[in-house]
């Protein structure tokens, strides 16, 4: 179970750039490397991501490896598109 | 749409958010001038007025005749020129002091060199929005700065500091009241966006 209450939108969407990137799917260790998490945080949130079902378990000669869950392409697509409109609203 | 579409549609919508910011940035620079000048404008408007009003009273008070009008011109040339070094002044000063937002600069030069990610972007979208709350709290300066010049104008319209002075006052607060009102409203609107986005995830 996820023990984060509110995660920090910068740290999701770099897990969800990571994953959307690479897109094939990628172990674990890699993941967290690539974020730059300690693994407790790490864990919070890459636990948040699975209970949100934005990541989906696969396995690839005998290891767990992770990707992108079709609710998670859409999350990110949601996310890129929320910052272009919130971007477009700005004004100076 | 199928995902290779959406995938296509979000990685335009990334370079095209770049394309968007490099313009905000753009036009943030050139309202940063154009208030530069403005500020410098009124700063250089008050000392002109404070140094002819001085040597006018202390003129019209102590000389008479026909010196009265010469001597008078003279302390208007030297509140024009006292008006102007300092604008100058003060102009050169700002001028050599660094850009309030060259991060969002630096930023944005990182992500037209490298691919733009959805990290980068909020990022981005942070540093715009902090941008333009800084806008919107310079606009108290010139709150200020147009109660000053209401106050100036209206002293000089009316012939009366009391009247001009009272226009000032009402101009300075109203201006601020609206600078305040707009900052709060979209600093509110802006979290109550980023939060809504969080729980739609």
């Amino acid at each position: 179970m996820s023990g984060l209450e509110r995660p920090d939108l910068y740290v999701l969407a770099r897990f969800l750039d990571i994953l959307y990137e690479n897109g094939q799917p990628m172990k674990k260790t890699n993941l967290q490397m690539r974020t730059g998490l300690n693994y407790v945080r790490f864990s919070e949130y890459f636990d948040w991501m699975i209970s949100h079902g934005f990541v989906q378990k696969q396995m690839e000669d005998g290891a767990d490896v992770y990707s992108l869950s079709q609710s998670g392409l859409d999350a990110y697509h949601r996310l890129v598109a929320w910052i272009r409109d919130t971007m477009k609203g700005m004004r100076i | 749409m199928t995902s290779e579409q959406n995938s296509e549609a979000t990685g335009k919508i990334l370079s095209d958010m770049v394309r968007d910011a490099d313009e905000y940035y753009s036009r943030l620079k050139a309202q940063h001038a154009n208030q530069t000048r403005v500020h410098v404008g009124v700063i250089g408007a008050v000392v002109w007025f404070a140094v002819f009003a001085a040597l006018g009273f202390a003129i019209y008070f102590n000389v008479s005749g026909s010196a009265l009008y010469t001597d008078l011109l003279w302390a208007f040339l030297t509140a024009v020129a006292s008006g102007i070094i300092t604008s100058g002044a003060m102009y050169i000063a700002s001028r050599r002091r660094s850009f309030k937002f060259a991060e969002l600069g630096a930023l944005l030069d990182r992500m037209k060199q490298g691919k733009a990610s959805s990290e980068d972007g909020l990022r981005l979208m942070d540093l715009m929005h902090q941008a333009a709350l800084t806008t919107r709290k310079r606009r108290l300066d010139s709150a200020f700065e147009y109660g000053v010049a209401a106050f100036i104008l209206v002293s000089f319209v009316g012939l009366n500091a009391g009247f001009g002075a009272l226009a000032g006052v009402m101009t300075y607060l109203y201006f601020r009241f609206e600078a305040l009102r707009e900052f709060e409203r979209e600093d509110e609107r802006y979290e109550i966006s980023k939060k809504d986005i969080l729980l739609s995830l």
